[in-house]
């Protein structure tokens, strides 16, 4: 029993109740302080959480309610250097947007650093919580902050209209995984995920059981914007403010991922065979990454443009979880802490674009980014990285998933995913060439038009320090770089990724109290394939950003040709972002479904 | 008993996406996203039914009595709590959307197209 | 028992699409607490008093309240 376990999560959430009775007599300074005292310790805690989980997991029962015999009542918070990780992100994120919001917004009611808090908590929660419906009840809290967050302090229709998107998409996501909860509860009448997995253990998939695993899958899916169910956040995360986006898009997304790999080592592992499953998971990764890339290409407003770009990442991540091998999950470990580092650093960046030049779209900002070069070279090299440039943590991932992928006979998947990141992290360089290089041309016809009023963003022509709005953007990008130096950063996600692998030892542990034998962090180094990945991809970028820049000077004759065939998909892909909530629900429980058949088909 | 309470739970649900997916009111949107969630409630609760089972409330009865399960219904009362904030947030921003778009359509008010 | 379980249940059922098919707003509110109340006696018949009482309140009393102050503020502008 470690007390410091349930810390990351009382923190924010009692601030948050001291601030809400007594914020209104304190003053706006005071409350932000508060706040940011309070993400302040919260990331200390869960920092710490990390270290002290090196060798085995932290096990909490709420109440000293332990189990007996293998049969857990109470609720439990499991600790693993993975799961504390993903609580110091989340930390860090909140941090890092409650400093930027300080001079970000002009005016703030005392909910704003009130919901930020509560979404901390929340997401912290969500990351730690060993059993199927505290998971549920975190996951309910951090959407309905979410919802809130997203369309806070607006005063504009598109952006309320995003946050209808979000908040109904994943209402109906969130009913699919309570339906998930209640046929597993039914099935095995038991909660607590090591005991479902105990329950369920050495049987063979029945109906019930691959319903339950479909549905909740489908609706982490949801949550994460897995295509098809991601239409909802490019709509949500183009309207929301920019300190809301870096949470959002920061970790928010990738938790739901984080819930499908954690979910199916503990619970399915046993029943539903790795074989069976990965080709789906998989699949779906790739077709998001790619179709997360293509989309972002299409974009000129930079919120939109790097909430396809998110899309895109979590695809990967996706496919790193997908493949279900110790590597995989290691790589997909270390690409949902840098890539969401990196995201969020270059949302900072877009915030402080939108601050001093009152736009957020990449053809109007052309050449003006040359007066706010911090913020340039923060969303370049965010770009760089993304785009897999050696020695940085993308690339790590990146590198940990290609040798897993060789390992299974899947040779064809690195070269998609440095495809997707050719694509996503090319436009990202593209914007940053323009804005802050004025490169390439003024006016593009193909990209989307800016949505109407969609700069629902603070906008005031007086001058500001500007010291507060870029050292969370410096920090944020010094950080998701760093990472990858950590020594054996790739050695200890694989240790981590084992631990969660075996399931029967996972089970012992968190049930029975009986830790495991320590394991030796195994040593890691990319291997020469992975590297030739990484130069191509990042070379792939660069090349891609000069087509994105200078499209219209290629030969008459490839232009003909080009639009021949890429313009009929391009408008249908344009098509079916249509901004329409019904449409988004009835290609939410397609997925679902298609996701259902494809499990049945594997399984039978 | 066996199988008619699944059942229906499935047609609330699929009952509820038609109306989201048919809505032309911000209103009726969510009362249907409501009427999804509640599809929950009747899934949960048959889950812990036990025929001939009594309510869970254990006093003054003796040891064994049969009860249905009381965990389903906490998580019940949970999944309500939270559908009436979700409806309630989103009626809020229903309303201040309308201020601003003159409109309650889902369908004539988007944000962001392609 | 089981006729009635039955017959609440297939209520229940036609409650729900009659919630969906229903387009004037006040008779949508009206509908929709009327399927609550249905609801509300199939938890009773599933042996959950306390679901039951703390739905009635609240999909009886408040969720039409609610409902009816966001009609009044939508049909206020116009």
């Amino acid at each position: 029993m470690d007390v410091l376990v349930p810390l990351p999560v009382a923190i924010p959430l009692l601030s948050a109740a001291a601030l809400t009775a007594f914020g209104f007599w304190c003053g706006r300074r005071l409350d932000d302080l508060v706040a940011i005292v309070a993400t302040a310790a919260t990331l200390a805690v869960s920092l710490l959480l990390v270290f002290r989980s090196s060798d085995h997991e932290l096990v909490y029962w709420f109440g000293g309610w332990r189990p007996r015999n293998g049969f857990a009542l109470g609720i439990s918070f499991v600790v693993d250097p993975g799961t504390a990780a993903i609580a110091t992100l989340v930390a860090t994120l909140g941090l890092a947007a409650l400093i930027f919001s300080w001079r970000y917004f002009d005016e703030v009611g005392t909910l704003f650093p009130v919901l930020m808090l509560v979404f901390v908590g929340a997401m912290c929660g969500f990351a730690l919580a060993g059993d199927l419906f505290n998971l549920f009840v975190w996951f309910e809290l951090m959407s309905v902050v979410a919802y809130a967050l997203t369309g806070y302090g607006v005063q504009h229709a598109g952006p309320l209209e995003g946050a209808v998107n979000f908040a109904v998409t994943n209402s109906v996501g969130s009913f699919c995984i309570l339906f998930g909860i209640g046929f597993l509860y039914a099935r095995t009448g038991a909660l607590n995920l090591d005991q479902i997995g105990a329950a369920l253990a050495g049987r063979r998939a029945d109906g019930l059981v691959i319903v339950a695993f479909t549905l909740l899958v489908g609706g982490f899916m949801t949550k994460a914007g897995a295509v098809p169910f991601h239409f909802w956040l490019s709509d949500a995360y183009a309207v929301a403010p920019v300190p809301v986006c870096i949470l959002l898009a920061g970790v928010m997304s990738d938790l739901g991922l984080h819930a499908i790999g954690r979910i199916y080592w503990t619970v399915f592992s046993d029943t539903l065979s790795a074989g069976d499953i990965r080709p789906v998971v998989v699949g779906f990764g790739l077709v998001t990454a790619i179709v997360g890339g293509l989309m972002c290409f299409l974009q000129r407003d930079l919120k939109r443009m790097l909430a396809f770009a998110t899309i895109s990442n979590i695809g990967a991540v996706l496919v790193g979880i997908g493949l279900l091998t110790r590597s995989g999950l290691a790589g997909s470990i270390v690409f949902l802490n840098t890539n969401g580092l990196l995201r969020s650093a270059a949302f900072v960046a877009i915030g402080i674009l939108v601050r001093r030049f009152k736009s957020g779209d990449e053809l109007d900002l052309r050449g003006q980014g040359r007066r706010a070069p911090i913020a340039g070279v923060v969303f370049a090299a965010a770009g760089l990285a993304l785009a897999l440039l050696p020695p940085f943590g993308p690339f790590l991932a990146n590198a940990l998933v290609v040798d897993s992928a060789d390992t299974l006979g899947y040779g064809w998947v690195p070269p998609l995913l440095a495809l997707a990141a050719v694509l996503s992290a090319g436009t990202i360089l593209r914007a940053a060439a323009r804005i802050f290089g004025g490169l390439g041309e003024a006016k593009d016809p193909l990209f989307s038009h800016e949505p109407e009023e969609s700069q629902a963003e603070p906008a005031d022509s007086r001058r500001v320090s500007q010291l507060l709005l870029w050292i969370p953007a410096a920090a944020l990008a010094v950080v998701g770089l760093g990472l990858a130096f950590i020594p054996e950063l790739a050695g200890h996600a694989l240790r981590d990724a084992g631990r969660l692998l075996d399931r029967s030892a996972h089970a012992r542990e968190v049930l029975h109290g009986v830790a495991p034998p320590a394991t030796p962090t195994p040593s890691y180094s990319p291997s020469a394939t992975a590297y030739a990945y990484g130069a191509a991809s990042t070379l792939g970028a660069l090349a891609f950003a000069g087509f994105g820049l200078y499209r219209r000077r290629l030969p008459i004759v490839l232009r003909r040709a080009a639009a021949r065939v890429a313009d009929r998909p391009v408008a249908g892909l344009k098509a079916l972002h249509s901004g329409v909530v019904g449409d988004y629900v009835a290609w939410l429980t397609a997925g679902v479904a298609l996701l259902g058949g494809l499990v049945a088909v594997m399984v039978r | 008993m066996s199988y008619l309470p699944f059942v229906l739970a499935a047609w609330i649900f699929l009952v509820g996406i038609f109306g989201i997916v048919r809505s032309r009111h911000f209103i009726h949107l969510v009362v249907s996203l409501s009427l999804t969630q509640s599809s929950t409630y009747v899934l949960l609760l048959s889950i812990g039914y036990v025929k001939h089972g009594g309510a869970p409330i254990f006093k003054d009865v003796p040891l064994g009595t049969k009860a249905v399960d009381p965990v389903v219904q906490a998580l019940t009362l949970t999944d309500i709590v939270v559908s009436v904030t979700v409806a309630a947030l989103l009626l809020a921003v229903a309303i201040e959307a309308k201020k601003h778009a003159k409109t309650m359509n889902p369908d004539e008010l988007r944000p962001v197209r392609g | 028992m089981v006729a009635l379980q039955a017959t609440i249940m297939i209520l229940v059922a036609l409650g729900a699409l009659a919630v969906v098919l229903t387009n004037d707003l006040v008779r949508l509110v009206i509908v929709s607490s009327a399927y609550t109340l249905l609801l509300v006696v199939l938890f009773v018949v599933l042996q959950a008093p306390d679901v039951a009482l703390s739905m009635l309140v609240v999909g009886t009393i408040g969720y039409p309240l609610v409902l009816f102050v966001a009609i009044r503020r939508d049909r206020a502008d116009e």
